[in-house]
């Protein structure tokens, strides 16, 4: 599973697909103050890209892939209005 | 100036001229996928050697090119005279930036808009819509202008190709996922991913519509994100952009300017005279090699002048050297001098040179030898067989190396050949005719410097035969020749010179014509127009103002340009030939010596001085008994092979005494000047004589019967006389 949802933290592992779109934007209006940990994130899929951009969520650890870090990361860090 | 640089200078003329080439190629044959492929391959190679420098505009320009050719290729476009014409343009722009960025290292003020038109003439030559590139930034790009400024540094100076993405909203059904599509964006330079509108609450958020759009900066070209983005074509805009290159600050002072400065300061320093003296010679060594290191040598001038002054004058000069390389308004000869040109020397050759000179170290090991045994008394008789051998040894490698260095000189007449299909294409359509240029030995070989002289009589030729020589095509059609007009270019070797030889199957030259015109600009009388032979009256177009068509077309016909062709070819000691059949065609051949540096004499004596003439110029030697020598009042003759040639006496040229000598006949050395044979009357033929021929410096350059001296082997004094000056 590349989306490992723990208590507070989700834990992001690899190429993390479509199909973890519904179960991440439930697990994110589900948790309270979730924490995204992307470390392990080697690809992110744009529907999960959005679902995060829309929830706000702040990350807690940033991915080491260095498309994610230079061109994704910085809108993740924006927090939408 | 780096080497890289120069490099660049050197390479990018070469593509441009393979790249001409092969277009050339293509036009003519439409399907020619290797001249599709080499066109492809030169303008591929030199807009990666523009990027390498910092020339945005010249990597533009071959960019959009490229583009073109892209488009021919891949069956999109045809190859047309015009889309040809514009290429061409594109060669042609290139070219004088090359020459340009020589002379200045940067590229002219309005070399962007230039790239831009060019840009948009391509596209329009192609038939495509003329897309958003043109002026600025198109507005859908607008964001491009966003482009945080880090971002935008890696990008400047570049040419880039801007992405507008905005995936469809159920693109995620189709199994997209443009963010991992941005992610293969090759070359990428900047990204950004946007909502498309402001986020819902995230119970509202369908995860499934795609939301986002990106916009992404690629050095990649259009094709190659096209070929990503194949799959999505509808959601996606390109534009090419070239993002300027950000003003760079002032250059820091260089480390030269640094030394320079601290010298000047040296030189200031309070002293003894002696200590003054010293420091003075030292500054000077010191600033002396820091331009020779800097490349700067040429103003070592300024810097003795300065020397020779007061120290003053010395510290402001060591000053103004320090603020720079001296301003290019002060040697305008640099822009004056044509475009250098590299010789490419075949290793073997260079190797032949090395090794003779190896030889020649070996041999001049003889001669301390040789001196030992002369200070330790050996017999006269030895040391001169010694001596002797020592000079055969010297003298047969000296003579190799002379023949080596030469060769390091000759060169493939095909240098000449390049440019002219390019100039019969162009001026073949100016004209609406139809003509095919047939070139062949482009393989002999001359020295460099006849090449140099050869090239513009040669264009002239080709051109004077397109424009006078081949008839518009419904005269030949009425005539009945074949529509297509044939020009041919000729080189071969002829004995010791190079001939080339440009003929055209057109309408020939109308003798009549070129006499009443000679006669009508004053060059000769009536009389003496009637008296000549067709063949004669066709050298008449070699005189100035004598031109070969009654028309002044804006390519030749003015009268000046038969008449540069003999100035240049017979400056080269060679000779001009011209024979024409009216209704067949007409040939013209220059005959050239193969190397300027050695000039072949023919020499003779006349009141005890030796005088040469160029062996190209003369026909003939004849013994001429005096009854044979015809006397009207004071001009003589003689009829030589049925012609009767006009007698002239070189001690009467030279306004030297006659000679009283008894003598069974006369020597006449017939020389044709420019198709008219003359005899000159000498006191004795001497040998034929192979000279380095030295021009006339100084005040002696204004005597202009003289082309030159020469040091004969025995040291003698030989004099090359201009005859055409002289007569």
């Amino acid at each position: 599973m590349p989306i490992r949802f723990e208590d507070r933290t989700a834990r992001f592992e690899g190429a993390c697909t479509v199909e973890e779109a519904i179960p991440l934007a439930e697990w994110l209006g589900a948790a309270e103050a979730p924490r995204l940990d992307l470390g392990g994130c080697t690809a992110l899929h744009t529907a999960l890209l959005q679902v995060l951009l829309a929830a706000g969520a702040p990350v807690a650890v940033p991915p080491e892939d260095a498309f994610l870090k230079e061109w994704v990361m910085p809108v993740l860090g924006k927090r939408p209005p | 100036m780096n080497t890289l640089f120069d490099q660049f200078v050197l390479e990018s003329r070469e593509l441009l001229e393979a790249a001409g080439a092969a277009l050339l190629r293509l036009e003519r044959d439409p399907a020619d996928r290797v001249a599709v492929n080499d066109l492809f391959r030169a303008l591929h190679t030199l807009k990666g050697a523009t990027a390498l420098f910092d020339m945005a505009p010249f990597t533009r320009m071959v960019h959009a090119g490229e583009d073109a050719l892209m488009a021919v290729r891949d069956g999109q476009a045809a190859m047309t005279g015009d889309l040809a014409d514009r290429l061409l343009d594109l060669l042609d722009t290139g070219a004088a930036w090359v020459d340009g960025l020589e002379d200045s290292q940067a590229l002219p003020g309005d070399a962007d808009a230039r790239a831009q038109a060019l840009e948009a003439r391509l596209r329009a030559a192609l038939g495509g819509p003329a897309e958003s590139v043109e002026a600025g930034t198109p507005s859908a790009f607008a964001w491009v202008e966003e482009v945080p400024e880090a971002e935008r540094a890696k990008a400047a100076g570049r040419t880039v190709t801007a992405i507008a993405y905005d995936p469809a909203e159920d693109c995620f059904f189709s199994g997209d996922d443009p963010l991992d599509l941005c992610r293969r964006i090759p070359d990428l330079l900047f990204l950004r991913v946007e909502a498309a509108a402001a986020w819902p609450p995230l119970a509202q958020l369908d995860p499934y519509r795609c939301a986002l759009r990106f916009r992404a900066l690629s050095g990649a070209s259009k094709e190659d994100l096209a070929r990503l983005f194949r799959g999505v074509p509808d959601q996606v805009t390109f534009a090419t952009l070239a993002i300027p290159a950000r003003a760079e600050p002032a250059a820091p002072a260089s480390l030269a300017t640094a030394m320079l400065r601290e010298q000047a300061h040296i030189l200031g320093l309070p002293g003894s005279a002696e200590e003054t003296a010293a420091r003075r010679a030292a500054v000077l060594r010191a600033v002396r090699n820091i331009l020779t290191a800097e490349g700067r040598d040429a103003e070592q001038a300024v810097l003795d002048r300065a020397a020779e002054g007061p120290a003053e004058a010395l510290v402001r000069c060591v000053e103004s050297l320090a603020d720079g390389p001296a301003a290019e308004a002060d040697t305008p000869a640099n822009a004056a001098s044509p475009a250098r040109r590299a010789l490419r020397v075949d290793a073997e050759r260079m190797d032949r040179l090395m090794a003779l000179v190896g030889e020649l170290v070996v041999a001049k090991g003889s001669l301390p030898y040789l001196a030992r045994e002369a200070q330790d008394g050996r017999s006269a008789e030895a040391l001169a067989q010694g001596i002797k051998e020592a000079h055969g040894r010297i003298d047969s490698i000296v003579g190799e190396l002379q023949d080596a260095v030469l060769r390091l000189r000759v060169l493939p007449l095909s240098r000449v050949f390049d440019p002219l299909p390019r100039l019969v294409r162009d001026t073949a359509r100016r004209l609406g005719k139809a003509v095919e240029l047939h070139l062949s030995g482009g393989e002999t070989e001359a020295d460099k410097d006849i090449l140099d002289i050869l090239g513009e009589p040669l264009l002239h030729l080709v051109r004077n035969g397109l424009d006078h020589g081949v008839e518009a095509p419904e005269r030949r059609r009425a005539a009945g020749k074949p529509e297509v007009a044939a020009i041919r270019v000729r080189a071969f070797q002829d004995g010791g010179g190079v001939v080339v030889e440009v003929s055209d199957d057109g309408a020939g030259i109308d003798a009549d014509a070129v006499r009443r015109k000679a006669v009508a600009r004053g060059a000769v009388t009536a009389e003496q127009a009637a008296a000549l032979s067709d063949a004669e009256a066709l050298r008449l177009i070699f005189l100035p103002g004598v031109s070969t068509s009654d028309s002044v077309s804006d390519l030749s016909g003015r009268g000046v340009g038969m008449d540069a062709v003999r100035g240049a070819v017979e400056q080269a000691g060679g000779r001009v030939e011209v024979a024409s059949t009216p209704g067949a065609g007409t040939r013209v051949r220059l005959v050239l010596p193969l190397t300027m540096m050695v000039t072949r004499l023919v020499t003779v004596e006349t009141a005890g001085t030796l005088y040469g003439f160029p062996v190209t110029l003369v026909t003939g030697m004849q013994r001429v008994p005096h009854g044979a020598i015809r006397r009207m009042k004071h001009a003589e003759s003689v009829v030589v092979q049925d012609e009767v040639v006009p007698l002239l006496r070189l001690r009467r040229l030279l306004n030297l005494p006659e000679d009283e000598r008894e003598r069974k006949g006369e020597a006449v050395l017939l020389v044709d000047l420019g198709g008219h044979p003359v005899g000159l009357v000498v006191d004795a033929f001497r040998e034929r004589a192979d000279v380095v021929l030295k021009p006339m410096t100084g005040l002696l350059a204004r005597l202009r019967g003289y082309a030159g001296t020469a040091v004969l082997g025995d040291g003698r004094l030989l004099l090359a006389l201009n005859l055409r000056e002289l007569l």
